[in-house]
């Protein structure tokens, strides 16, 4: 059925409205008896819902005049929609009369039981065909090839659907994409492999965000600034740097200063030399114009040999003692100390010049399984190598043809390939393997004599590929993969050890790092750049975002490892602080920039919503938005995403305001609580927001307002009377039904696996996972292995056979 | 459908927004031929070149005190003197909307949209967007890149605005913008065999996924034949690319990186710039000489200050005259440009006869940080619409936006207006 969507909630009779009408729908044959005791709830509807949701009035174009049980299972969308906002507590509507607590938990739970008793079909139809991401692929090129690749600057950037970049409908490919998947399956295989006749290429590298003079994590202890670069050198031989000029005028600031530079080769010196001083100062005095180019010709061409394979670069300069400087002690950032100091900003890697050939590297040692001497054993070398990377690349068992495939590209390759042909063509292999769709698609088949309608498992193989990419968000690995191709994961016991195993990996990080960073839109973060005007201590140079990302996903992850339960994310008291967010977060006896766990003396930090990467990220660049704030809450914690607002709001410009006073943010949303139709939302929106106008837009904690001059005023009610004053009120009350949160977290979860759009069919099994893991307090790994075991990640209906204008390909085209 | 030129476009597109992505060279060797045809008969391809340097000029060095055909050459501009016929120095513009209360914030931004910063998307929906994207719109669908931003000085603010919204980034690696011309491959014979290498891995994948199909369901082999048009698409302009004679243009192998040397820069990125409107990969280029308040020192000239101390000269001689020197300097090297463009021959003219490449700069005097008048040469003729070869003055307060606009009219874009725009220069 059709309803139309973004409707204010409170809106009158609008002509053209599509009216649902349940009444005296018959009963169809599946439908099965009604649900029992619903009386009370019938009469609850007609009280409290019926006066606005009525044939006359038709209010967000939907009617309960006349519900009847029956209706409520073949009506799933609406009603779905409807449980949805009843637990959410934001129908009915604040300033309408409301039911008391007790009453609506009564409602909801009978509408649930109507929609799980439903007897609907589950399993909606859907594309399986899905496509790496490019994640996944530098994930998957890591694991098979161990290699490290920067997938942003070879593959275009995915979709985003569902606020996930994994979602199989929006992963489509363009002419444009298959070119640079192409283009970057040869630059992977290049790197792989290596190539002992690399001509000269150059790589710049440019400083951090950050100040550049404290020390960089990596670098030798007792250097300050400089980059950290890491490298994957094509072959060996002479390598060159170029530091970028720092002598750039005469008499410029800190020359008066020695600056010893180091470079460094994987921690070991490489070469080192002095900027500024008295030396170089007489040099100015003396020489003039041709001084600085004697100074910045210190920092060019320095060379040195390496091996093939990943290095780690170091320029950086060694840190001086503070007394030796007429300059602060302390300027204001973490750890600062002397300024007007020099800078690395950039510098220039370029070679090898002579290639001298190729040594091991790591991911040499992955591929080449054989070293043949002789030219006859090469054929049979280069078809094991091809075998053992398809099978794990293609995630199954391969078969004669798959192999053959491939080796024709060897063959192309050792025709072309010069002193080391065997090489060149495992490295035209690879470059096939990685440029095949079986590398880029997971597909799910369908077993032959099946009809339409039907459902069927999916086969192990199969189902280890989904499994590794949902927990490690890359290909499986050797231990999964096998206990597939052996037939053996689709046993429940096996099944539920695999999970169990690869929770405990370490690349289980990825479901803190990218499901919990996605699931809560942290790539809002990326767009709110602090504004230096109104914080210069936590912007440019100081910029705490990336710190903030960093605590984030060790929170997360520190909760799905522990097992905790996933409530905890709202009321864990520990978090990871380096000396910069602790800063932030007015904790001063934390130093460094590692991060460490820490337990939080402060309540009001506890859990998500006292991380700066949540604060930062639902505020703007100069002021926080407690509408953001209160709708951050109620869709990623309540699992209810606000309705639009209506067209043509004008957005609150303090220019407008016209006092000469500044105004708090609650005064300026005012006209939140004074207008009817707004506050139908803000009522509920805002005072969730405003419980957390304590913390400024970049998550520091103020007790006063700087511009309004005023004590901050958090205070607010729930529609339900609950006061909400504070972050610690906040939290309580969201605490008060952590079913709610497990139900928010599972729906997310059971989207990222599954890699679509979850409807409304899918809602009784969220339930059922969420009522299973009640008893066990919602722990992580539970809610894990129920998605695991769900139909929508095991099972898939046969589709129809033939749609109108599908071309139906058959063989070879 | 994927044959149209639309989804060509697209495509391109998507390439232009500063993505450095490696490309095989494909559509580059599709010049002259095929997209003469698309044009009317005997219009060969518009060019537009937009070359900004900062801190203004020194204007008595610049404007020549003779108006019209016979005025004596200015010595800033002395190195296109051989040029002469095909320049147009044009004095006494103001670019109003370009005057700020911050001008080193916003010198570069407000050169080729003639906008305040604040007013972007405000007196239109365009309002904002640069004339080289203006043009790059029109002209800039038929080649692979619809239009290529450059700069030596990467930390510097953007000339190019695509929207109101989004400035377009500067590619200043010599090596990174030569890939992004010519794909990977350094040298030509290494991208011959990546461009026959990449027709067998294209035609093996078919016969890949044509397997992958069997037992999908229905909606999923929609998915693989979207794919399968993607990769016959590709396919196709491969195939095309490897039947084009190549011979005659000579491609240098790629540079390794940024060369320290500062004259060894310059006449990299030109010569790139030149090398990408003979191969026609695209017609619309704009090249930042070096940002605003640059710290840069001319060492290569002896002169030891930064740019930007030296730009506020005080009126002290010495200091004006090595603003000359620096400014005439980065003439010298645009006359390279300039150069290779007079040398480079088409049919129906060379390929300065057909370009239109506006050299100038948002500030006049540097000490005053004002815009006006601000200094502005247009070199070639744009197809015989551009006179050449004369010095004209405006009053007082004439429009700089009408230069880009005549700009435009000279090529027959149709843009009426940009920023505060008035009319067309009929003097042009």
């Amino acid at each position: 059925m059709t309803r139309t969507s973004t409707r204010p909630i409170v809106v009158t009779s609008l002509a053209g409205v599509l009216v649902l009408s349940l009444s005296g729908v018959a009963a169809k044959s599946q439908a099965p008896a009604a649900p029992r005791a619903s009386d009370a709830q019938l009469a609850t509807v007609k009280q409290y819902c019926a006066g606005c949701h009525s044939d006359r009035a038709k209010a967000g174009g939907v009617s309960f005049e006349g519900l009847t049980p029956e209706s409520i299972g073949q009506h799933a969308d609406v009603f779905e929609k409807a449980v949805r906002k009843l637990r959410g507590r934001v129908m009915p509507p604040p300033g309408a009369r409301q039911p008391d607590a007790a009453s609506i938990d009564a409602l909801v739970a009978w509408l649930e039981e109507s929609l799980d008793h439903a007897g609907q079909p589950r399993l909606p139809e859907q594309v399986v065909l899905h496509r790496l991401n490019r994640k996944e692929y530098a994930n998957a090129v890591r694991d098979l090839l161990a290699v490290e690749i920067d997938a942003t600057e070879l593959l275009p950037a995915d979709d985003i659907a569902e606020g996930f970049d994994n979602i199989a409908t929006a992963l489509q490919v363009s002419p444009s994409f298959i070119e640079q998947y192409v283009i970057a399956a040869r630059a992977v295989a290049v790197k792989a492999v290596g190539r002992a006749d690399a001509r000269p290429g150059g790589w710049t590298f440019r400083a951090g965000p950050g100040t550049q003079l404290t020390h960089v994590a990596g670098l030798p202890l007792g250097t300050r600034g400089g980059i950290l670069a890491k490298v994957d050198l094509p072959s060996d031989g002479e390598y060159r740097i170029d530091v970028a000029d720092m002598a750039t005028h005469i008499w410029g600031n800190g020359m008066e200063f020695e600056n010893p530079l180091v470079v460094t080769l994987d921690n070991k010196l490489v070469y080192q030399t002095v900027i500024g001083g008295e030396e170089d100062m007489k040099l100015y005095d003396q020489v003039q114009n041709g001084a600085l180019d004697r100074v910045n010709a210190r920092l060019k061409n320095i060379r040195f040999t390496a091996t093939a394979g990943p290095h780690k670069i170091g320029v950086a300069f060694k840190r001086r003692t503070f007394a030796e400087s007429d300059d602060e002690l302390q300027i204001n950032a973490p750890g600062g100390g002397q300024d007007r100091l020099y800078r690395v900003n950039s510098f220039q890697l370029q070679g090898p010049f002579d290639a001298k050939g190729l040594s091991q590297t790591p991911s040499r040692e992955r591929i080449f399984s054989c070293h043949p001497s002789a030219s006859a054993e090469q054929e049979a070398c280069a078809k094991a190598i091809i075998a053992a990377l398809a099978r794990r690349a293609y995630r199954r068992p391969v078969s004669p043809e798959d192999v053959n495939e491939l080796f024709q590209y060897y063959q192309d390759g050792v025709k072309a390939g010069g002193p080391s042909s065997f090489e060149a063509g495992v490295r035209n292999a690879i470059t096939g393997l990685l440029a095949s769709p079986f590398f880029l698609y997971r597909g799910e088949h369908i077993p032959a004599g099946l009809q339409p309608g039907a459902t069927y498992a999916i086969n192990d193989v199969e189902l280890a590929s989904k499994l590794s990419f949902f927990l490690w968000n890359t290909i499986p690995d050797e231990d999964l993969l096998q206990a597939a191709i052996s037939g053996k994961l689709s046993d429940p016991a096996v099944l539920e050890r695999q999970v169990r195993r690869m929770l405990a990996d370490p690349r289980s990080e990825t479901l803190a790092a990218n499901f919990l960073n996605q699931w809560l839109d942290m790539k809002r973060l990326d767009e709110i750049v602090p504004d230096q005007a109104v914080f210069p201590y936590a912007s440019g140079r100081s910029d705490p975002r990336a710190d903030f990302r960093t605590e984030l996903t060790l929170f997360a992850d520190s909760i799905f490892r522990e097992d905790r339960s996933v409530v905890d994310l709202l009321r864990a008291k520990h978090t990871y602080l380096n000396e910069r967010v602790a800063l932030q977060y007015g904790i001063t006896d934390v130093k460094g920039e590692r991060f460490r766990r820490v337990e939080l003396q402060q309540s009001a930090r506890w859990g998500l919503l006292g991380k700066g990467a949540i604060l930062m990220a639902a505020a703007y660049p100069n002021r926080t938005s407690p509408v953001l704030r209160g709708a951050f809450v109620l869709q990623h914690i309540q699992g209810v995403p606000p309705a639009t607002p209506p067209p043509g709001v004008p957005t609150l410009d303090e220019k407008d305001i016209g006092t000469t006073k500044a105004l708090t943010m609650r005064e300026m949303m005012a006209k939140h609580r004074s207008n009817p139709t707004c506050s139908s939302c803000h009522a509920v929106m805002d005072p969730l927001g405003l419980a957390l106008e304590n913390f400024d837009a970049t998550g520091r904690w103020r007790d006063r307002d700087r511009y309004a001059g005023v004590a901050i005023d958090s205070s607010g009610t729930l529609p339900d009377g609950t006061a909400v004053n504070n972050p610690d009120d906040l939290r309580e009350a969201l605490l008060r039904r952590p079913g709610q949160f497990a139900q928010t977290f599972t729906e997310g979860l059971l989207t990222y696996a599954t890699g679509r759009k979850l409807e409304p069919t899918d809602m009784p099994t969220v339930r059922r996972i969420v009522r299973g893991s009640a008893a066990g307090d919602y722990r992580f790994s539970a809610l894990v292995q129920a998605v695991v075991r769900s139909d929508q990640f095991r099972m898939r209906r046969v589709p129809p056979a033939g749609a109108p204008g599908a071309p139906v390909i058959e063989g070879a085209h | 459908m994927y044959l149209s030129r639309m989804r060509l476009s697209r495509r391109a597109v998507l390439k232009g927004v500063g993505a450095t992505i490696a490309l095989p060279l494909l559509d580059a060797m599709n010049p002259a031929a095929t997209v003469w045809a698309a044009t009317p008969a005997g219009s060969p391809p518009k060019r537009f070149a937009f070359v900004g340097f900062p801190h203004g000029a020194i204007m008595d060095r610049w404007s020549p005190k003779e108006v019209g055909a016979s005025f004596e050459m200015p010595t800033i501009l002395e190195p296109l003197k051989a040029f002469r016929d095909h320049l147009t120095i044009v004095s006494g513009l103001r670019n109003k909307p370009g005057e700020t209360p911050e001008p080193h914030a916003y010198i570069e931004s407000t050169w080729l949209n003639c906008v305040k910063p604040w007013d972007h998307g405000v007196a239109s929906p365009d309002a904002g967007v640069t004339a080289d994207q203006m043009a790059a719109r029109h002209i800039g669908q038929e080649t692979r890149l619809p239009s290529l931003e450059l700069t030596t000085s990467p930390t510097g603010a953007r000339l190019a605005w695509r929207t109101p919204t989004q400035p377009l980034p500067q590619e200043g690696n010599p090596r990174a913008v030569f890939q992004k011309l010519f794909g990977q491959g350094d040298t030509d014979a290494e991208r011959a065999a990546i461009l026959h290498e990449t027709g067998s891995i294209l035609d093996r994948v078919k016969g890949q996924a044509a397997r992958l199909q069997t037992s999908l369901g229905v909606r999923d082999r929609v998915v693989v034949t979207d794919y399968l048009d993607s990769v016959r698409e590709i396919e196709r302009r491969v195939q095309m690319a490897e039947k084009q004679d190549m011979t005659t243009l000579q491609i240098p192998d790629a540079p390794v990186g940024t060369p320290n040397d500062i004259t060894e820069h310059f006449n990299l990125m030109f010569d790139l710039m030149a090398l990408a409107f003979q191969a026609d990969i695209t017609r619309v280029i704009t090249f930042s000489m070096d940002h605003e308040a640059s710290m840069r020192t001319y060492t290569n000239l002896g002169i030891a200050e930064g740019f930007h101390p030296l730009s506020h000269h005080g009126n002290n001689p010495q200091k004006q005259e090595k603003l000359v020197q620096i400014q005439t300097f980065h003439t010298l090297v645009f006359s390279k440009f300039i150069e290779r463009l007079a040398k480079a021959q088409e049919a129906a003219g060379t390929v300065l006869d057909h370009s239109t490449i506006l050299y100038g700069s948002n500030m006049s005097n540097s000490d005053k940080h004002n815009n006006d008048p601000l200094p502005a040469a247009v070199l070639g003729h744009a197809n015989g619409r551009i006179k050449g070869g004369q010095h004209v003055k405006y009053p007082q307060d004439s429009r700089f936006a009408d230069l880009l606009v005549t700009l435009f009219d000279r090529n027959n874009i149709p843009v009426e207006k940009i920023g505060d725009s008035g009319g067309i220069l009929s003097e042009i």
